[in-house]
Order: structure tokens, then sequence, then C-alpha cells
């Protein structure tokens, strides 16, 4: 027998699972599993894999380091999404952007007093303490040197409670102006997210068709906080810094420009090193980002489709994938680890550099002639200065790029603000008259989506005031569509939709839908209360009313029996309420604006229980009592009640009349009616 | 804590021998580092003392460099040896999870969200990390840095020593109070900032309410509300957040002027003698450990948030898979005949039995169509078949052997499953008809990924596509229809050649004509093949030889098409309505 190396095998195969267990974390309960998986012959499948070590693939990963970095550079250009990171600088942008602040000048302008206000104190505090070292404690210079003790410590308390006031001071000022630059940053994100907001409101529904609803989400947050960013951190910070830094070299050439010229000289190459270390962090950075959206997108993946993996065998192949992707990343890690990790030593270097030159120059006056015009304050005040001039300097690279990420934020928020307004009012579009009739009329209207194939193709009806018609056919027929055009989401590319005999674009759109009570086929709830969903945040909508409408719509019964009544929560998208329900709040929701035309798309959908079915059946039918009523109908009972009946197909109307003229026909109807009525004896069974 | 932490430390001593180097770093840092300034001081007394000369002074500025590019030096090494080990410790953490994660069962799945897996997999293993990482280097680092600033302080003044260590706690405590309110500050923020992405995401989402309504301006009112909140709790935010580092400042300050205060007197000789070099050492060492002293607040919340954490992760790797190889399994087995028999197999789900008592057998080679209404239990038998799951009660025998003596691998690798909403993967479409074939070149690959597609009926489909196979999906515009999807995954499924066929309601979204030629194609496949078809369309079981129907998880009706049909039940009343369907379409 084969037994030995079998067993060979299997004690090699438990040998490593027991120090994957050490290394990972196999509890007592999980080593059933493992136990189990130790005996597996390495070669069970055909799809298993060539042995593999993560350990050996971490020490593979090594691509020459000029590839690398080649890929991470390629990497840092644009977001998972495929935008831009930064743009350079535009003129353009910039004057509209800055358009934002005219509103807070005033604001503004305080701000940046206070700012530059501190920036001229930081600089005094090193001065202080020079003056106190020199005067009083060393005062070997006159008046000072005949001062006695008690004048000396005299003055030094005088020297400390100016110094300790100025703090103080500057706290305040400190605080005045970040929160100054706050509320404006607020200020203007508050005004940005409202503009895009109500302008995406305006846009028409071709438009919702194509852009996806998380870019419209981007643009309102994080492209946003870009430009918020960009105005206290970036523009502002700026203006501190640039100021700071004017404030030290304004003191620095004032007590001593010899001394000053020494202590700046390593500035100017530090700038350069960390500019450039800057640039690899961020480099680095947004390949981190990346391969990090990256693995997780394919963890994501294989999360939701872990039964397949597992049916099909992958489990291997895909940690293996995974390992690949995370070691990309860990590449990436390091590389940006790599150049960060030099940051603050190169700074903390360069500042010994700079007390080693100012210990230096200072020293070379002070060896031969203790009383020269350098003093041991001023030595330790420059010391201290070129530590000041270091965090202004390291951060100004960074706000550089800060603005430039904005210019790409703000290009794509002005691109969403330029978008043009297609389905627009016409100058004086008409409200509605009280004598309202509510005749729907189409006149030979074709129509199609983003210019793709026809969906209606020369359609002609017109629907009486208080008529109710009901459209049938196959998916596909073109019957959403005809609602969506009563109510104006989409405009006719042939031909004319009238109301009343005038043409739908004539008419002012809001009014106009506020007249037509909507229906749809996903009732979509939105979250809040039962009673928010059916007035839509109308607060003014008495209690009265939204319970006589659901009342009406025999929603009254379910809601009444909630928990909280009309003011259960609503989670997102109404999770919690069933299909049948949401319909009914939709029913009453579209009944409480009283609508003279009522479209509905009407979806029987299987998962409503026989009792909500006829309620909605109900509900539909009284509805539809007085009104002009354009109802897409699925169920059979609908179409009995209405009085005319609009077959259509691909696009085209076939067939029409009531339904018993219909059947006679023996045409599409017929067999569409037979279908349904044996569905419905079928499901009774 | 450090019991929950405990699972941590196997992740972290394998890089004991680099980290015990990057301690001694961190030492020498923290000793070089509180040399420099010391040395400025050095010089202003000889300074004073007129006992400087050239030479001297050259020494000094010399020291002062190499003091700080040795400080440096070892900075560098420090953080990148415990960066670069936390990233290791995050990668291995994934790999550990990830490989855990294909052994669960499926009922796992079902149970968890994805979205909460993947919180714990990206937020929490990032604190984890970071607590690997920063906290256990920036700690110790602030630790050796505090013990070296104070030994050289009390060396040059004890009372100066004892103001700064009297405020020094004064000060983190601060912090680390005020931190705690921007922390509560914070969270307030961020959930507004939820309410308000999520209000414009069912805006946007439900615009077509929005518009059908004409409630857009009421929209515009409510989102600017949600925004004033929003701008209202970040200035809330900012007001305790903007004085915090002025704040610090000015207690810094307070220290100095104590500092000065009684350091001046020192150098003044009143109770104490302390030169001006001494003094102006003290102070560049307090500035020194300003920094520091808030960071250590920092570091605390690290640790706290890096537990917790990992108590969470920790979850997930204690799971246990329900449905796994065991001491049972006889890795013998390596291949799958196709005969399938189910043994009085019942399954409950929550306390209602979804199968009760079901026993039938599957012939191999045989074609077997299941049908009844949803809900009935026909997927339950798939997944039973695939030991997706195992039944509370009874046994299934594949082959005459009790399926859980099979290798979990071996079972599914001869059992081709194509379920009614196939999952696909973001990848081509080759590589997804592809999927459980062993690695290969694609053009060893192709033929057969062709020759399943055609069958499939889906290679005319793909033809269509710009990139024909190699179009990936779930990019930019290229999704599938509900058909192509069924039919790329018929497609997956056969190209295995698995000796059992499990059609779960596979061709409930392919039209009837379709639907005709796929079978016809299945039929010559099906040759030596176990068959089973799950569907509601009776169509579908043209190749069937028998058909079991299905009710409240019972077989209810069994025979050949013809005889269900003269039997006039359920199947036969089916039979009827969609032989008028079909006639429907053809109009």
């Amino acid at each position: 027998m084969a037994g030995a190396s079998e067993d060979a095998k299997g004690a090699e195969a438990a040998r490593r699972a027991a120090e994957e267990g050490q290394r990972g974390l196999l509890t007592s309960a999980a080593n059933r599993a493992a136990a189990g998986a130790a005996r597996r012959p390495p070669d069970l499948l055909d799809t298993d894999l060539p042995d593999y070590s993560v350990e050996e693939a971490k020490a593979a990963y090594r691509p020459r380091d000029r590839e690398r970095r080649r890929a991470m550079r390629a990497e840092s250009v644009r977001d998972e999404d495929g935008e831009e990171f930064e743009k350079a600088y535009d003129q353009g942008i910039m004057v509209r952007l800055l358009g934002y602040l005219r509103p807070y000048r005033l604001q503004l302008s305080f701000g940046v007093g206070l700012l530059l206000l501190s920036s001229a104190l930081t600089p005094v505090f090193p001065t202080l303490l020079a003056r106190a070292l020199d005067d009083y404690i060393i005062g070997t210079a006159e008046p000072f040197a005949s001062l006695d003790i008690d004048g000396r410590l005299r003055g030094l308390t005088v020297i400390v409670a100016i110094y300790l006031a100025l703090r103080l001071l500057s706290f305040g000022i400190r605080f005045g102006y970040t929160y100054l630059v706050s509320w404006l940053g607020q200020r203007i994100v508050y005004d940005m997210r409202r503009e895009m907001f109500a302008k995406i409101q305006r846009l028409h529904m071709g438009f919702f068709d194509r852009t996806p609803v998380g870019r419209l989400i981007t643009r309102i947050t994080s492209d946003v906080d870009a430009i918020q960013q960009m105005m206290t951190d970036g523009v502002v910070g700026l203006i501190a810094d640039v100021g700071l830094m004017g404030g030290l070299l304004f003191y620095m050439f004032t007590i001593n420009w010899r001394m000053a010229l020494i202590t700046l000289v390593v500035m100017p190459p530090l700038f350069f090193i960390l500019n450039l270390l800057r640039r690899r962090i961020r480099t680095a950075y947004r390949s981190v980002r990346l391969r990090t959206s990256r693995s997780n997108a394919y963890l994501a993946e294989n999360l939701s489709g872990m039964k397949t993996v597992q049916l099909f065998n992958r489990e291997a192949r895909n940690a293996r994938r995974f390992d690949e992707l995370n070691l990309q990343l860990l590449d990436a890690n390091n590389e940006q680890v790599r150049w960060f990790s030099l940051f603050f030593p190169t700074i903390g270097i360069t500042s010994a550099i700079s007390t080693a030159l100012i210990l230096y120059y200072a020293g070379t006056q002070l060896v031969p002639d203790v009383a020269s015009f350098v003093t041991i304050g001023t030595l330790v005040a420059y010391i201290q200065y070129s530590g000041m001039f270091f965090r202004p300097l390291q951060d100004l690279s960074d706000k550089f790029n800060i603005i430039q990420a904005a210019m790409a934020s703000s290009e794509r928020i002005f691109g969403l603000l330029d978008t043009p307004e297609q389905i627009a009012d016409l100058p004086g579009a008409a409200g509605f008259e009280s004598s309202f009739r509510g005749e729907v009329a189409f006149e030979d209207v074709w129509f199609a989506y983003d210019d793709e194939e026809w969906v209606l193709r020369g359609v002609d009806f017109t629907i009486a005031p208080g008529e109710s018609v009901a459209f049938v056919g196959h998916t596909g027929a073109g019957k959403t569509t005809i609602i969506s055009l009563v109510s104006r989401f989409y405009d006719v590319q042939k031909g004319r939709v009238t109301i009343d005999g005038k043409d739908v674009r004539e008419y002012d759109q809001v009014q106009l839908r506020k007249h037509v009570g909507i229906v749809l086929q996903d009732p979509f709830l939105f979250s809040g209360t039962v009673r928010s969903n059916i007035t839509l945040g109308d607060d003014s909508v008495p209690q009265e009313r939204v319970e006589e409408a659901a009342r009406f719509v025999n929603a009254h019964g379910f809601i009444s029996r909630l928990p909280e009544g009309y003011d259960t929560p609503v989670l997102e998208r109404g999770a919690g309420f069933s299909t049948g329900q949401k319909q009914l709040i939709a029913f009453a929701r579209a009944l409480v604006q009283n609508p003279d035309i009522l479209l509905v798309l009407d979806e029987a959908t299987a998962n409503v229980d026989t009792e909500t079915e006829e309620l909605i059946q109900d509900a539909l039918k009284k509805l539809m009592q007085g009104r002009t009523s354009i109802i897409i109908a699925h169920r059979l009972s609908t179409i009995q009640d209405v009085d005319r009946i609009l077959v259509m197909r691909k696009g085209r109307l076939i067939e029409q009349g009531n339904h018993f003229e219909l059947l006679k026909v023996e045409g599409y109807y017929r067999k569409l009616y037979e279908l349904q009525y044996r569905e419905r004896t079928g499901k009774a069974d | 804590m450090l019991k929950t932490l405990r699972d941590l430390l196997p992740y972290v001593r394998r890089h004991r021998l680099k980290l015990v180097l990057g301690m001694g770093l961190i030492v020498t840092n923290g000793f070089f580092s509180t040399l420099t300034p010391i040395i400025p001081g050095r010089a202003i007394d000889e300074f004073r003392n007129r006992s400087m000369t050239m030479d001297r002074l050259w020494l000094y500025a010399l020291a002062l460099l190499g003091v700080a590019v040795a400080a440096g030096l070892a900075m560098v090494f420090v953080r990148r040896i415990f960066m670069y080990t936390s990233w290791e410790v995050q990668f291995d953490v994934r790999h550990d999870i990830f490989k855990h994660f294909t052994r669960l069962d499926g009922g796992y799945f079902d149970r968890t969200r994805v979205g909460d897996l993947m919180a714990r997999l990206t937020a929490d293993l990032g604190a984890v990390r970071m607590l690997a990482g920063v906290a256990v280097f920036q700690g110790l680092n602030t630790l050796f840095l505090f013990a070296f600033t104070f030994y050289r302080m009390f060396n040059l003044s004890v009372q100066l020593s004892l103001i700064t260590l009297a405020t020094a706690p004064l000060t983190s405590l601060a912090f680390y109070l005020i931190l705690r309110v921007v922390h509560r500050r914070y969270q307030y923020v961020q959930e507004q900032f939820s309410n308000v992405s999520a209000m414009a995401q069912e805006n946007f989402s439900g615009i077509r309410v929005v518009k059908g309504f004409g409630i857009e301006q009421r929209e515009v009112d409510t989102f600017g509300r949600l925004n004033n909140e929003f701008v209202k709790r970040n200035l809330a935010l900012v007001r305790v957040d903007g004085p915090l580092f002025p704040m610090m400042e000015f207690l810094f300050g307070l220290t100095m002027s104590l500092l000065l205060l009684v350091g001046g007197r020192l150098v003044l000789g009143i109770g104490g003698d302390l030169t001006v070099g001494e003094f102006s050492s003290f102070v560049f060492l307090y500035e020194g450990i300003q920094w520091p002293m808030i960071s250590l607040g920092w570091i605390g919340s690290l640790l706290q948030r890096g537990t917790t954490s990992w108590g969470r992760l920790k979850e997930i790797l204690t799971q246990v898979p329900e449905v796994a190889d065991g001491p049972e399994t006889d890795y013998g087995l390596r291949t799958v005949v196709g005969r399938i028999e189910f043994k009085d197999v019942s399954v409950a789900y929550g306390g209602v039995k979804a199968l009760d008592h079901v026993s039938f057998v599957i012939e191999a080679g045989e074609a077997v169509g299941i049908t009844g209404r949803t809900g009935s239990g026909k997927t339950l038998i798939v997944n039973l078949i695939a030991r997706v799951i195992d039944p509370d009660e009874g046994q299934i025998l594949i082959d005459g052997i009790d399926n859980k003596r099979f290798p979990v691998e071996v079972l599914r690798r001869f059992i081709g499953l194509v379920p009614q909403e196939p999952f696909l993967f973001s990848d081509s479409i080759a590589d997804n008809i592809a999927y459980g074939l062993p690695e290969a070149p694609a053009e060893v690959l192709a033929p057969r990924v062709l020759r399943a597609a055609e069958i499939a009926q889906l290679a005319g489909d793909v033809q269509e596509f710009p990139s024909g196979f190699d179009t990936r999906l779930g990019e930019r515009g290229v999704t599938l229809s509900g058909g192509q999807r069924q039919r790329t995954a018929i497609a997956r499924a056969l190209v295995r050649e698995p000796s059992i066929l499990i059609f779960d309601d596979a061709l409930s979204a392919v039209d009837t004509q379709t639907e005709a030629r796929i079978l016809e194609g299945l039929a010559d496949v099906q040759r030596g093949r176990t068959t089973v078809i799950v569907a509601h369309r009776i169509s579908a079981f043209q190749n069937a030889h028998r058909v079991l129907v299905l009710d409240n998880g019972r077989v209810v009706e069994e025979g050949t098409h013809d005889e269900l049909i003269a039997l006039g039940g359920w199947y036969a009343d089916m039979d009827r309505r969609q032989q008028l369907e079909s006639d429907l379409e053809v109009a």
C-alpha cells in the first residue's frame, strides 16, 4: 500500500496547516475544518494549483523600481471613476470661484485682517525672550548693567507679563480668524450645494437616464469639499503662511540682517527637497487609493459571489489573485512610507544645519568680542525663528496642490451647473385656468429616447375630460412612454401632446405636473414618515385630509395598525413595507393632490396577497371616478372598469374600444385577455 | 484589552527581528534628538566664559550636525520598519480572512451583509493597522523621548524640571479632554453629512416622483434645511476644534512664562545657580517635547479604536463553516458518476418545514424536471444536491454514497449548477465562461469556451459585441440582458463537463425560441450526464424523462409528461395556460 508516502504527505500538510494556524488565528472550533483540510491530497482536482507560498510571492513581487514608479505615476492622474485629480490653475475658473466669496466680502476682509495681525504677532515671542535674556538676565550692556537685582526681577516680570498678555491675545486672534474662515468656507459650501441641488431639480429626465446617481452625489459631496478645502486651507492658508513668513522676515531683517541671511540660506534648498518629497508622497498616495479600491472591489465582488466561487472551485485561485492585488497595494504603501519617512528627518537635519550656521556665524562675532552686535538673546531668538520658518515652508507645496485639486473639482461642478436644461419653460409659460377640463390628446406623436429607435410611431388619440382609458400591450410596446409624455418628462420629436388643446410645452412645468397625479410602477417611498410620504413633505396638508385620502384608497386600515400610525418612520426605499402597501400609499399620495388628470402605472406584482390586491383594485376604481385617467393596466379588473381600452404594439395603436367590443374583434386583445383570465383562474385553484 | 490583542501577536511576531532593531533605533533617536538642544546651550556658556575658540566653535557646529544626522537617520529607519510591518500585518490579516471566507458556507453569506463585512475589512482593519504601526512606534518613541528629555532636564535644573513635569500632564489632559468633545462633534457632523447625501441620493433616485408631483421647490428647501444643520454642526465643531491648537500654544506659553520667571531668578543667582546656556538648553528641550505631549492623547485613542476593531475582525475569523470536509471525508473519492438519491430529507427554516421528508431517486444519465410554485422547495433541492447546505434530517446519496463522505470540492467539481440569477464577475465574457476551468493560456481555453457558448446559444450575441468574448462585463456600457446572463452561466457550467448538470430556473429570462435551441443543443450534451431542470415553463422539460412536481416541500406529482397530463393535476393545468401564452407570442 502507498500508505507510508500518503501518511508522509498528510503529515507535511498537517504541519503546514498547523503553521498557518499559528500564524493566523485558528481557534479550536475551526480546527475540525482544518483537520479535514490537512489530509487533503494536493492533487485532488484538475483545477488544483501548483504549490504556492505567500512568502515567496511577497519576495517575488519586486518589479524593477523604475517600472514600478512609472506605473504609480500613471495611476496618479485619475481616480477610480476616471476623473482627474488635479488641473492646472485656470484664471477663468478661479474668478468664477471667487465670485462665491463676494457676498461675504466684509467677513473675508475682517478674517484676512486678523490673520495678518496674527502673522505680525507670532514673531514677537522669540524677541521677547531675547529681551529678557539680554536685558535683565544677562544685562551686561547699559543701562541694564547698572540695574540692581530687584530692578532686574521687576523688568523680567514685566516682560513675562507682556509675554503672557500677547499669548492670550494671539490665542484670541487665532481662534477668531479660524472661526471666521471656517464660517466662510461653510457658507460657500452651503451656497454651492444648494445651487447645484436646485440646478439638478431643473434638469430634464433624459439627463437622469444617462447620469448615474453616484456621480451626482460625488459632485455635491467630495467635489464641493475640495472647494471648501481650497477656500479655507488653500487660499486662506496660503495667505497665512505667506503672511507669517513675511512677518518673520521683517523681524529677522530688522533685528540683524546678516543673521537673517544666514538663517534663511537653508530655506530654498529645503523647500525644493520638501516639494520633491511631497510630490512623491502624493503620487504614491494616489496609487494607494486606487489600489485600495481595486482590492476592495475584488473583495466585495467575491463576497457577493462567494457561492459561485465555491461551486466552481475557484477558492485557491481567487485567494491568490486577491494576494496579488494586495501585494500591489502593499508595494504602493511601502513606496509612500519610503518617501514619507524622509520628510521629517529632512526638516530635522536642515534645522540642525541652520542652527549650526547661526551658532557659527554668531560665534565668529562673539568669540573676539562678547559685546558685539550679536547678543546671546539674538542667538537664541534666531534659533527659534529658524524653527518657526519651517512650518509654513513644509506646507506650502500642499497648498498649491489643494488649489489644483479644487480646480479639477470646480471644472466638474461648473460643468454640471452649465448643463443646458432641455425641458425648460417658455417665457411666459401659462399656468392653468380655472376652467380646466382635462382633455388629453396625442397628435401624430413620434418619440425616441436619446435618438435611439422610435418608441412611439405616429400615435394619435384623444381622451375626453373625465374619461378613463387603459393602455394594454406587451412590454416595450410604448405604454409607459405615453405617461412620461403627458407629464412632459420628455419632449416629443414629432407631433404634439396637448392638454385642453394647448401643447404641454406651453405650460409651466411645475403647474402642469401639479394637475397631473402620477402613480408609478415602483412606488418610490422616501425616508421619513408615512404621513410625509403621502403629503410629500408638505406640512400644510391637514391630518384630516391625509386620513381622508388614505381612507378613500383603502390605505387607512393598515396604516392605523402600524405602531405609530401615520407617524411610523419609513426607511430608505420603504424597506419593511410590502409592495401592496407601498402602492396604496402611492395612491394616497396622488389623491392628496386632488389631480385633474390621473396617470397610473399599474403593475400586477406576484407578491401581493389577495386581500391587498382587492383593496388596490377597489382604490383604483374609486380614484378614476370623475377624472381623466390614463392607466397602464396589467390587471384584468382594471381593464374592465375603464371607459375605453387602447391596445398598443411596437409603438403603434392597433386596436381600441371597450372590453366587450374588443373581445368581439378576436384580435390581439382577445388573446391577451384569455391569457390573463386563465392566469387568474389558475391562481384561484 | 490585552486579552483581545493576544491573537494579533502572531501576526506581529514574525517581524520580531526587525522590530527589535526598530526599538534600538528608537532609543538611538531619543538619545540623539535630545542632545541637539544641549549643544547650543554649552556653546552659549563658552561664549559667556570667553572659553570659546574658533576651533571649538567648529567642533560645536559639527557636533550639532552629527547629532542631528544620527537622530534623523535613526528616525527614517524607525518609521520604515514599523510602518512596513504594519502594512504587512494588514496584508496577512486580509490574506487569512479571505481564505477563511472561501471556506465559509453559503448560509453564512445569506445571513451576513456584504456591506458590513466590507466595513470590517476596511475601516476596522485600518484601525488595527494603525494600532500595530503608528500607535506602537509613536507610543514608544514618545516614551523614550520623554525619558531622555526629563533625564537631561533634571541634570540641568531640578526646579525647572518640576515645573515642566507639573504642567505637562495638564497639557496632555486638556488636549485629551477637548479631543473627546471634538470627536463627538465630529461624529455629529458625519451623521448630518450622511443625512445630506442620503437625502440627495433619494431625491436623485426618486426624481420621477419629485418631478411628477412638482415638488422641486420643497425639496430644495428641505435640502437647504439639512445643509443648514450641517453648517451649524460644522461650526459647533470648529468652536472646539478651532481653539484646540491655539490653546495648546497658549498653555505652552504659560509654562514658558513660568520657566522664564523662575529660570531668570536661578540664572541671577536667586535660589540656585543656572547658567544662561543651561537655561537656553532647557527652553529648547521643552520646545522639543511640546508636540509629543499632544500626541499622547491621540495615541490613546488609536489604541482604543484598534482594540475594538480587532475584536470585530476576530468575529469573522472564528466563524465555523457549516459545510466542510471533516474526519469522515474520504479523499479517495475523486469522481462522481451521477446517481442522486434523497432519503427522507427534511429542511426547516425558522420552524417551518421547507422540505418535508422528501425521497426520490435520479438515476445516473437520467434527465429529470422539477416544477412547482414559488416557495415550494425547488431551489432547496438544488442547493442540497450541490451541498451548498446540508439537510436537517435524512440523507443524500451520490452514487450510493453519503454525500458528506465526498470532499466538498469533488462534489462541486462534478456538479454544474446554473442558478436563476447567476452571479457573473467583472471579467471578460471568456473568463466568465472559463471560470471553473483549470488555469491555462487563453488560446487553449478559447475553443472550449466557444463550444460551450454555442450550445448555450450565446455565441451569436457575443460576436456582436465590439470586443467579442473579450468584452468585459460590468464596465461602462456593457451590461448583459437577463437572458444573456443566464446563457453565460449555462456555458460556464457546460464547459466543465460535469457529471450532474442542474438548471435552477435558468431559462426563465430566455425567450421560447432561444430556449428551444438551447434545449436542442443540450440534448447532445446531456447524454451520459444526469440532468436536473428546475423550471416554471413546461417547454423547458422537453428533454426530461420525468418531472417531479413540488408543493409545500413535498413531491405531489411525479411521472413523464404524458402521464402528468393524463393525471389532470397542477401540471396539466399549467401546461394549458402556457399553450395559450405561446399562441399569443406568435400573434
